[in-house]
């Protein structure tokens, strides 16, 4: 939420996040310049993530949550371009539903769209040869997710130590109430985002293709 | 949904037409100062510039804004709970029980989440200036101005663009799964699931014929376009000189009123 970080933190985590950004601006040019009919794709990708983020997610205890789709993404695109793509989505969140804020922009980045996006890819590497496609699908998306809130309570922590017992504390404080009401959201999101890859291979096999991830499409037929 | 009325009203309010520069200074000047001050006062004075020029200037709707602020305001509360809950260890105010367990209000507690949660609304009312007077389109020519990537700025620019189509569709297509009524939890899920692959599908098929379109008007890796204002007109000296103004006398209250407590 706007103004809820204090200016020190808002700098450290723009700062933090711009490398990533950095490069992976660099790679998006890359994919676009060589496959140059990648960027309409790209683009119409971007507003998918943006109206299903503005879509609710059925939730257990009744309350509503958005996905935050950052595994999927990372999965399809790589986390380096789903960094970028989400840095374009958030700012839209924020100027169109009123959701974060310009100042909360840089944290919500570095814990969204890096950490969210990076472990999911990791899992999903990790994994792939491992285990099924579905569960590691469904790794992938929960972990990321359930990365995503770990750095929040981090970075909320940072921002606020408790008077005794400092970061270590309050991390334990706010992670509390993360694990609480996210772990359950974390699940329902990796079992989304493993149904939605189901519904896709169904529907059209050559998704991955499309995207010139030609090496996952195999390793997934197999 | 709100962010087609955000939109519409970004369109159509009355300071749609200043000069997108000057409202970014101010939103975000304003913004950077509230969020570095350590006391109640500037936020609460912000907040009240904000929802003044909002409210007389822009002449938005006060119900559309209050509905806006509904959010902040329910996170400040919360905010301000927790922090007086669990902040602050040697100034207790008032405890009290519950299930036999005690909780402690504590001063420095409630201090720090007064300042939190007033910073958060104001904060708030600060970006809702901006997104409210300001369409997204105007804000590309900012954002070209800063030197972002033109990579990023077109991509952008169509995301902006395709946002309103799949609303639409994915509106229609969620209507069209609740009219066969309500389901368990599992079925939900399932449904939630055929709903995003499908649209994800459609939004496919939508890229490829964009970018069929684009390719017969002879599209290379570029969208090259005509740029139809004026070519770099000056920014206005005097409101941007009237702005400084304002912010100055505010930094200057923020440090007057450094550390300022309620209790």
């Amino acid at each position: 939420m706007e103004g809820f970080l204090p200016l020190t933190w808002v700098i450290f985590w723009y700062a933090a996040s711009a490398p990533f950004i950095v490069y992976g601006v660099w790679r998006l040019k890359k994919i676009i310049r060589e496959y140059p009919e990648s960027k309409p794709m790209l683009a119409v990708a971007g507003a998918f993530a943006f109206v299903l983020s503005s879509l609710k997610i059925p939730s257990v205890t009744g309350s509503c949550s958005h996905p935050t789709g950052t595994g999927f993404g990372a999965i399809i695109f790589g986390p380096a371009v789903t960094s970028v793509m989400s840095v374009i989505v958030l700012l839209y969140q924020a100027l169109l539903l009123a959701h974060g804020g310009i100042t909360t922009l840089g944290a919500n980045i570095f814990s969204m769209g890096i950490v969210g996006p990076f472990a999911a890819y990791l899992v999903y590497k990790v994994l792939r040869n491992i285990a099924g496609f579905n569960i590691t699908v469904f790794a992938a998306a929960a972990l990321g997710d359930m990365a995503t809130y770990v750095t929040t309570s981090v970075q909320l922590a940072l921002a606020f130590p408790a008077p005794v017992g400092g970061v270590l504390r309050s991390f334990i404080g706010f992670s509390g109430i993360f694990a609480v009401t996210q772990l359950p959201l974390a699940i329902i999101e990796g079992l989304v985002t493993m149904l939605l890859f189901t519904y896709l291979f169904e529907l059209k096999p050559d998704v991955f293709r499309i995207f010139h991830i030609e090496d996952k499409a195999t390793s997934m037929e197999a | 949904m709100i962010h087609q009325t955000i939109d519409i009203i970004a369109h159509t309010n009355r300071l749609r037409h200043i000069d997108t520069r000057l409202k970014v200074i101010f939103a975000v000047t304003t913004l950077l100062i509230t969020i570095a001050s350590t006391s109640p006062i500037p936020p609460l004075l912000a907040f009240v510039i904000a929802t003044i020029l909002i409210l007389f200037a822009a002449k938005i709707n006060p119900g559309t804004y209050f509905f806006l602020l509904l959010t902040p305001l329910f996170f400040g509360l919360v905010s301000l709970l927790m922090m007086s809950l669990f902040f602050g260890y040697d100034s207790p105010l008032y405890s009290f029980e519950i299930l036999s367990h005690t909780f402690v209000l504590q001063k420095e507690g409630i201090n720090m989440g007064l300042l939190l949660g007033t910073r958060t609304v104001a904060g708030s009312a600060c970006l809702f200036f901006l997104a409210l007077t300001t369409p997204m389109t105007e804000l590309f020519t900012g954002l070209k101005w800063l030197r972002i990537p033109d990579v990023v700025i077109e991509l952008a620019m169509i995301i902006y663009r395709y946002i309103f189509v799949f609303l639409e569709e994915a509106q229609r297509m969620w209507l069209a799964s609740r009219m066969r009524g309500e389901t368990d939890f599992r079925t939900k899920i399932e449904v939630f699931s055929m709903l995003a692959s499908t649209l994800f599908l459609r939004t496919i098929h939508q890229g490829e014929k964009l970018f069929v379109a684009m390719n017969s008007r002879c599209y290379d890796g570029e969208t090259n376009s005509l740029c139809y204002r004026e070519k770099n007109p000056g920014i206005n000296i005097t409101s941007l000189f009237a702005i400084l103004l304002f912010e100055f006398a505010f930094i200057y209250v923020t440090i007057k009123t450094q550390n300022m407590a309620f209790i």
